[in-house]
């Protein structure tokens, strides 16, 4: 874990305190006798002028007796939604493809289980968005990141997972990705070639107006054969799911 | 005449009566457990209005048959009652006309679905949270905290609008900017305002809208997507985002300008100020 410097074990005795540098803001931690302060900063272009005694108007936890703090990354709660605007699939072929998807960093104290979570931080500004039809549609952040087709033409990034996508057209019409749904919280994290890299999703499209097949599942050659855990899936789902994951957008007023 | 008290306080009655009261305690009793433990088995997924619902139709029965035993168990003779009964009808159903008017419209409103507890509904001018769906009336908590109960009747005949029954909702703002102003840029502004805020939805678009020439400027709709639960950060944020850019990128929202001529098409009315003739001396 040399290069993933921001996650890891903090050790701080009572009454110090740090200023972690998470290249998008910086966290501040003070020790307490029983528990920690945690504020994040926003970035400054001077750096000194992040005052100490602010971190005291951040959040307090009481926690214990343990001066451990664990960093580790974690992907968004919401699903994301990947808006592909130069992808066509033609009839029966097979597409992998990889996207970078925004991490948040979870802040543990002691031990990494989940009754130990304190806060989680984003690193990356999300916005808001929605996946299918005002009336029955779900919630979820808008992913507006470019596509690579070459999983090693994509920048190493602490902040960044990448997300590899495999879709078969099992359709006699071609596939022209308009929104597709990332559901992140069925999704692990792993480490792989010091790359931080998501479960695969494999989906199969059978047509607009049919259900597709989906499944977040492992590839030996994007994570290894030993799988080195980050972070696991939120909301596991073992089984291949029927759901709605490509959605066509039929907005009667959409002016581009 | 004598009154003969023997008659009816005796400990014949008085053993009926007692035996009355048991089967009352008991009976309340027992409703109440029923209707705790039906609620307390009921799936979590069903909605707050249908267990409404079921919990009332279990005190409603239960107080009927309850009500049912105690005649039975006082022995009392219903026939002069029945034989009464068309003309206590008719007296009943006149004076309690508007009430089964209500009981009515409640079936009708329960059936159709329109809203549920906990929904934000609109009637008229009066808004507020669904608090309880009753036999006669809908009792809304109004957002400053009151209650306010509108009889089924005026629900069923009036217009209403259910603002938290889709899970995304659009909000309008109406901006105003002077005639001078570029439009393309102004359009451009507000697109950036709704996307830069995190809360406002990417999708559906925001809908920018040129309304109207208006009488001291241009009318522009802005109309922006969110969750509906984010309702007050949403209108807060986009109204002081929207002035903060438009201070910034000098745009004028203009206010109503009266100018007065002074009978030539194009020259205005002179005006001199006396603090310019003052500097002037």
């Amino acid at each position: 874990m040399e290069k993933l410097s921001i996650y890891g074990k903090k050790q701080l005795e009572p009454g110090k305190q740090s200023f972690i540098d998470c290249n998008n803001f910086i966290l501040g931690v003070k020790r307490n006798t029983e528990g920690w302060y945690l504020k994040s900063f926003e970035r400054n272009a001077d750096e000194s002028v992040t005052n100490p005694e602010e971190i005291e108007e951040g959040m307090y936890y009481h926690t214990g007796k343990s001066n451990t703090l664990i960093l580790a990354p974690a992907l968004p709660v919401k699903p994301m939604v990947f808006k592909g605007k130069r992808i066509t699939i033609s009839p029966h072929q097979r597409l992998t493809f990889f996207v970078k998807i925004p991490l948040l960093m979870q802040v543990y104290y002691a031990k990494k289980q989940d009754e130990n979570l304190l806060a989680e931080f984003p690193f990356h500004k999300i916005s808001d968005t929605w996946f299918g039809e005002p009336v029955n549609g779900e919630a979820a952040y808008a992913l507006d990141a470019e596509h690579f087709l070459d999983i090693n033409a994509i920048e190493r990034d602490e902040n960044s997972a990448i997300c590899p996508i495999n879709i078969f057209n099992n359709n006699d019409a071609p596939l022209e990705l308009e929104r597709l749904i990332l559901r992140v919280d069925q999704m692990n994290l792993l480490r792989f070639k010091e790359q931080i890299v998501t479960s695969l999703v494999k989906l199969e499209y059978k047509g607009k107006d049919h259900l597709s097949a989906v499944n977040y599942g492992f590839s030996k050659a994007l994570h290894g054969e030993n799988h080195e855990i980050l972070a696991k899936a939120r909301n596991p789902e073992n089984k291949s799911l029927l759901k709605i994951n490509f959605h066509f957008i039929k907005n009667i007023y959409r002016t581009e | 005449m004598e009154f003969e008290w023997s008659k009816y306080f005796n400990a014949d009655n008085f053993e009926k009566l007692l035996r009355t009261l048991i089967i009352l305690a008991i009976g309340i009793a027992f409703i109440y457990l029923l209707a705790f433990t039906v609620k307390k088995l009921l799936p979590k997924s069903l909605s707050q209005q249908r267990k409404m619902i079921i919990q009332r139709l279990i005190y409603y029965s239960g107080f009927l048959a309850l009500a049912f035993i105690i005649i039975a168990e006082l022995k009392i003779n219903l026939a002069p009652f029945f034989g009464a009964a068309g003309v206590i009808g008719l007296v009943i159903g006149v004076a309690s006309q508007t009430s089964i008017g209500n009981i009515v419209s409640g079936f009708f409103l329960v059936s159709e679905k329109s809203f549920e507890i906990g929904d934000v509904i609109k009637v008229g001018d009066k808004a507020g949270v669904v608090f309880s769906i009753d036999l006669l009336s809908i009792k809304i908590r109004t957002f400053d905290n009151q209650l306010l109960r509108i009889p089924n009747q005026t629900i069923i005949s009036t217009e209403l609008i259910n603002v938290t029954r889709f899970p995304i909702r659009r909000l309008d703002f109406l901006v105003s900017v002077a005639y001078k102003e570029d439009l393309a840029r102004v359009k451009t502004i507000l697109e950036e305002v709704a996307k830069a805020n995190p809360l406002s939805l990417d999708e559906p678009e925001p809908l920018i809208v040129f309304k109207d020439f208006g009488a001291s400027g241009i009318d522009i709709l802005l109309g922006v997507w969110f969750e509906k639960t984010n309702y007050l950060k949403v209108k807060n944020s986009i109204f002081q985002e929207i002035k903060q850019r438009f201070d910034e990128e000098g745009i004028e929202i203009p206010f109503p300008h009266v100018t007065l001529y002074t009978g030539e098409a194009t020259k205005p009315f002179p005006v001199t100020t006396t603090s310019a003739k003052k500097q002037q001396s």
